[in-house]
């Protein structure tokens, strides 16, 4: 293995992509959490794990769970493309694993980050208060003659930090690619022969 | 196959596979695969919040203040901590007559789960309550007050209770 030819960012988004993988298997650790009160309730979610508590009553919406594995899956599949990417670019499959992978941590964040938006803004509409994504706020609800301010906290979590890291690493896996290592593409050059012939004549098509 | 392919499908697969699995699992109710089983948790809330019974009372002072005990019981598993509750008394017979106020003792008070615990709270009259109950109320064995203007935090969550409640009977020294 020459170490001139292995593609670093992509070896370490497949490190940090196999410990966000960890992390929820370990963990169940959430990348954004709610705090409802002091212990009243809380949500903690990822796209890979999901728990909500409200006054002692675990909800649970099964959908989310399954979708929960399709997170878990894609992040795993990409953690391993990556990985026999990093540390075999010159082989001629090594394109599309990179294909395949570089994309997927960056559409699990995209498609996070949108679907707690839209959250907020059903929130929003529907009980009239603005969660923030980052922050604190009072809920108030009146309920048969009482009237309750409920505090709300929210924070990203650093698991939340560490995913955004794996996304910028997958995009800088293919800038590398394309920029340092320069790779020919596997669609030109089938073959290990059809490449060695490149790399001696370069002018050969 | 080529390996363009096999990564087309394993990307299909990682997709479409829990989606199928959920929709075979869930085939008979799939209500059920989106939104959770309402009545078990409304149940479960239910439980979280404790049985508020009341003990009775005790004089701390005949001429101005008085506890009310109260045995709370813890029916979660979860501990329930009661920060606050302050309230303001007054004449059950006499609605307009300020009596006094009364706060929690020794708050905030954490009740562990599945467990009880007595809590109590000391009433305090003013010159004007104690006038009133020493000038219509001596020797009462019926007495009742009025709390109103309650303030209970529970967990952090502050709330204000629009409805009154009674305490009594009350047994005022001759």
């Amino acid at each position: 293995m020459e170490f001139k030819k292995i593609n670093w960012p992509g070896l370490a988004c497949s490190i940090t992509a196999a410990t966000l993988v960890a992390l929820s298997i370990l963990y169940a650790a959430p990348w954004w959490q709610l705090a409802i009160g002091d212990g009243l309730g809380q949500v903690e979610i990822s796209p890979l794990d999901h728990k909500a508590n409200l006054a002692g009553a675990s909800i649970e919406i099964p959908l989310v769970w399954f979708l929960n594995i399709i997170g878990k899956l894609t992040l795993a599949a990409c953690m391993v493309a990556m990985f026999i990417y990093s540390v075999s670019t010159q082989k001629p499959f090594s394109k599309k694993l990179l294909g395949f992978a570089y994309k997927k941590p960056l559409l699990i964040l995209v498609l996070f980050a949108v679907i707690l938006a839209v959250s907020a803004y059903v929130a929003a509409i529907f009980l009239g208060v603005n969660i923030p994504l980052n922050g604190t706020t009072t809920l108030s609800l009146s309920v048969g003659g009482a009237d309750a301010n409920i505090p709300i906290s929210t924070s990203f979590t650093w698991v939340f930090w560490l995913a955004v890291a794996t996304a910028l690493l997958a995009i800088a896996t293919k800038i590398y690619d394309w920029k340092i290592l320069k790779v020919p593409s596997a669609k030109t050059y089938n073959t290990e022969s059809e490449i060695a012939i490149q790399k001696t004549n370069p002018k050969h098509t | 196959m080529n390996l363009g392919t096999i990564l087309v499908a394993i990307s299909i697969i990682i997709v479409v596979g829990p989606i199928f699995s959920a929709v075979i699992v869930y085939k008979d109710n799939l209500i059920a695969l989106v939104i959770p089983d309402i009545e078990e948790l409304i149940d479960k809330i239910g439980d979280y919040f404790p049985n508020v019974e009341y003990v009775g009372y005790e004089i701390i002072d005949p001429e101005s203040s008085f506890r009310v005990i109260f045995n709370v019981t813890n029916n979660s598993d979860e501990d329930f901590t009661i920060n606050t509750i302050n309230f303001s008394a007054y004449c059950s017979q006499h609605e307009e007559v300020f009596l006094g106020y009364g706060y929690g003792e020794g708050f905030p008070v954490t009740i562990s789960g599945r467990s009880n615990r007595t809590v109590s709270f000391q009433i305090t009259f003013p010159m004007q309550g104690q006038t009133h109950v020493e000038t219509l109320h001596r020797g009462d064995t019926n007495f009742h007050a009025t709390l109103k203007n309650v303030l209970v935090v529970v967990q952090g969550v502050e709330v204000k209770l629009g409805d009154e409640i009674d305490v009594g009977p009350i047994e005022i020294p001759p």
